[in-house]
């Protein structure tokens, strides 16, 4: 997998809490509570500038991935605590995007749910969200 | 994450990052603080919400902030769009008024029937605090909503300045109100005067705000319209399986040739909405000076909705898309009006009557125009 945006050491974005992320689905305007379950294309959701986008190059065969998926992210921001989320997804050959799975961690448990841990400035974490 | 999934050949892996995935998962606020019951925001402290929603009664907030003397007042919109629907084409009533709501206006207002239920208990609620703490102590006030909420905080307004003189002084300001989305809930008269201390904000192609009665007779007319013109070419709607069936034949023709052009749709559209009395007392209007954030047909938003390319898009840092289906258009210009405004006369019968008027719709348009590289 490589990076989408560029060669630099890191890559950043502007989570606004007023502007959140929000769940793919199907375009119902007047279905009331439809269900947030399901596997929908992503690509209107990775063109936010909020949303950072990493891609393989093309599978020469197919590839099975069974059991448990671990990211591991080396994070900093200048926010006490904030969410990380992590979506894996299928792009298919024409382009389509559908989330296989995804994930979210609450920086503050990074170390367990026991114990509220929160970051400092510029100094940058290990997290791995947990399934 | 645990899965079984099997990625094809010629397919790629992708993994997005980001912080947050709503409304699915809370947002976090990135205080850290507990997310849940946080009352500080921008200078304003929480001091009263009204949550529960009863039949005739809207949920609200009030925010004060000290330093700007200001109190915030937000009316929560309908949680469905059909509820909006119907709510808005609900009956038309007389409202009765304690007094004139700007110097020599009528005592009474004609309104749709639910809003006036909802807005004369929140204006009971909201007229002690005003005159027992926010007038005394040198507070502004400023009521906003979005869609249903949006015209109950307009008529809210009004209700408030017919009982409370000192309201009804505009230079001060002391009331205003910002309608985001507001459905047509003033008769003419009414609608237009409280243009100094109403605005309201309508986004492109909103049905919402153009949800009236005169619109429902200006659809219907033109409806008539195109039906005698498919009686002239001698087809009949029933020899058509669906309205899609419908659609396509009327834009494909017959013979090639379209069934009416775009000059006479045009002269047939003004020359109904000259029939329309505006002063019809059943006919209902956005309130107050109106705003209207647009995009021109053709012009560079449709441009931007035509290229499908992901990466542009992430690269130019717009974030026009919302739910993941589709991407939106965002206004690029506004013009001010009031609800009489010949924009809001008809029904903009296109796919996007009903995302334009999604709170996130608006936000994104509001972003747009507000963003510094846009006012050069």
């Amino acid at each position: 997998v490589r990076g989408a945006a560029s060669g630099a050491a890191h890559d950043a974005f502007t989570y606004d809490p007023m502007n959140p992320v929000p769940v793919a689905r199907r375009r119902r305007v007047l279905q009331r509570g439809a269900s947030l379950g399901g596997s929908f294309d992503q690509r209107g959701i990775e063109a936010r500038a909020d949303v950072l986008v990493y891609t393989s190059d093309v599978l020469e065969s197919d590839l099975e991935v069974t059991g448990f998926v671990r990211a591991k992210l080396f994070v900093s921001s200048d926010a006490r605590d904030t969410d990380f989320t992590v979506k894996l997804v299928d792009v298919h050959p024409d382009g389509a995007a559908f989330n296989v799975d995804d994930t979210i961690l609450r920086a503050r448990w990074r170390e367990g749910y026991d114990e509220a841990v929160f970051m400092e400035p510029g100094e940058v974490y290990a997290l791995s969200p947990r399934p | 994450m645990s899965t079984s999934h099997v990625f094809l050949e010629g397919h790629r892996i992708r993994v997005e990052i980001s912080s947050s995935k709503f409304p699915q998962y809370m947002r976090n606020l990135n205080t850290g603080g507990n997310n849940v019951d946080e009352t500080e925001r921008n200078g304003f402290t929480l001091i009263g919400h009204e949550k529960q929603v009863l039949p005739g009664s809207v949920a609200h907030y009030i925010a004060i902030s000290r330093e700007r003397k200001l109190a915030l007042v937000g009316v929560k919109g309908t949680s469905g769009l059909e509820e909006l629907i119907t709510d808005c084409v609900g009956g038309i009533v007389t409202h009765a008024l304690e007094g004139p709501f700007i110097q020599g206006s009528p005592r009474e207002v004609r309104c749709h029937e639910g809003i006036a239920l909802a807005a004369t208990r929140l204006a009971e609620d909201l007229g002690v605090i005003v005159q027992a703490l926010l007038l005394p102590a040198g507070y502004r006030l400023l009521i906003t909503g979005h869609s249903l909420g949006a015209g109950v905080a307009a008529l809210v307004a009004v209700i408030l300045r017919s009982r409370i003189p000192r309201l009804r002084d505009d230079e001060d300001g002391v009331i205003r109100v910002l309608a985001f989305g507001s459905p047509p809930v003033l008769d003419h008269d009414a609608a237009l005067a409280c243009a100094g201390f109403v605005s309201s904000i309508v986004n492109n192609s909103d049905v919402i705000p153009r949800m009236s009665l005169s619109n429902l007779v200006v659809m219907s007319r033109m409806l008539q319209a195109v039906h005698d013109k498919m009686a002239e070419k001698g087809v009949s709607p029933q020899d058509l399986k669906s309205t899609a069936a419908l659609m396509q034949w009327l834009a494909r023709g017959t013979d090639g040739e379209m069934i009416m052009s775009v000059d006479e749709v045009r002269a047939g559209l003004n020359q109904v909405l000259a029939e329309v009395e505006l002063t019809d007392p059943d006919h209902l209007y956005v309130p107050g000076k109106v705003i209207h954030m647009y995009d021109l047909w053709g012009s560079s938003g449709d441009e931007r909705e035509a290229e499908g390319s992901v990466d542009e898009q992430a690269v130019s840092g717009e974030s026009t898309a919302d739910d993941g289906s589709g991407r939106r258009r965002a206004a690029e210009r506004v013009y001010v009006g009031d609800g009489t405004s010949s924009e809001l006369r008809h029904i903009e019968m296109e796919a996007r009557l009903l995302s334009d008027h999604l709170p996130a719709a608006y936000r994104d348009s509001i972003q747009v125009l507000l963003s510094p590289a846009k006012t050069g």
